[in-house]
């Protein structure tokens, strides 16, 4: 609890986002910036991480 | 797997009231000396209004994130050598709930709502994301205000904070308590600096850094401290 005032500028930013030109990213799902930031959040709202494992073969 | 799950709109309105998704991307640099197109970015702003560059196909996600991410817990979880891989994490434990096989979005929901269900008979029902977005939009004004040194703007939107929490979940009042918190240490600091310079003799700078307070301790727990300290002031003035 004591991390949540920066945690509250960390998570689920992907919403808050302001395009400042350029390409533009197709509407996706917002991405937790870390893993201490996901159990923070996932914590709070009580609802599992889903965790993607993903990379470029 | 990426456009069909994440990129996919029932999906997005469906994370949004149920998960908290992370990625564990690996070999990104990889994927942009080849290249490839995947290793795309564009410019946004940060929460600060900062430029940052941002990777197009995890967006919100820096290449300085993407790489944290991997060497968190998050990319412990993969021991299979296969991507994609996808699974449940339990956020209390941290421990894996389930692994999805051949996951598309319609198991990725099923498993979800399964698994909510038994963090929800542990733990409670949590908060909304709309509250947290609610909270989390007064912490932002509270510490705009702080950054540009207004304590009295600042406490305002804690104390607004605070009565909007206090309608709410216990979660959320102890992140509103937190935040106040922030604040009142901030004033609390200055309360300090004041006492230090009535102490070093200095009696008309104290009176002036004081006053600057007034308006901001009223109604907040440093009300007392400010008038101790002002009770000191007036019995020097007196002598």
């Amino acid at each position: 609890m004591k991390k949540l005032f920066p945690i509250g500028a960390m998570v689920a930013v992907a919403a808050a986002i302001a395009l400042a030109g350029g390409d533009k990213p197709k509407p996706c799902v917002a991405f937790a910036k870390s893993w201490e930031a996901a159990c923070a959040e996932a914590k709070l709202l009580c609802c599992p991480i889903v965790l993607h494992s993903h990379g470029f073969n | 797997m990426h456009g069909s799950v994440l990129q996919n709109k029932k999906y997005i309105k469906f994370h949004d009231e149920n998960t908290v998704e992370v990625m564990s991307l690996g070999s990104l640099q990889s994927g942009i000396d080849k290249g490839d197109k995947r290793a795309g970015t564009y410019m946004g702003k940060d929460a600060a209004g900062n430029d940052v560059e941002y990777l197009l196909e995890w967006p919100g996600l820096t290449k300085d994130d993407i790489g944290k991410l991997r060497s968190s817990p998050a990319g412990q979880f993969n021991q299979t050598g296969r991507i994609p891989y996808t699974s449940i994490v339990d956020p209390f434990t941290g421990k894996e709930m389930m692994v999805i096989k051949g996951a598309t979005s319609g198991k990725i929901m099923d498993a979800v709502l399964a698994q909510k269900k038994v963090l929800q008979s542990l733990h409670g029902k949590g908060i909304t994301r709309k509250d947290l977005r609610g909270i989390q939009k007064g912490q932002a004004a509270v510490a705009k205000a702080m950054s540009k040194g207004d304590l009295k703007k600042a406490v305002a939107a804690a104390k607004k904070l605070e009565a909007k929490a206090n309608k709410k979940s216990e979660g959320l009042q102890a992140m509103a308590a937190t935040t106040m918190k922030t604040v009142t240490t901030e004033i609390s600091k200055q309360l300090d600096a004041v006492a230090a310079t009535l102490d070093g003799g200095d009696m008309k700078a104290a009176k002036s850094q004081l006053s600057k307070l007034r308006g901001v301790v009223r109604g907040t727990s440093l009300q007392e401290r400010f008038d101790e300290i002002d009770g000191k002031i007036k019995a020097a003035s007196a002598k």
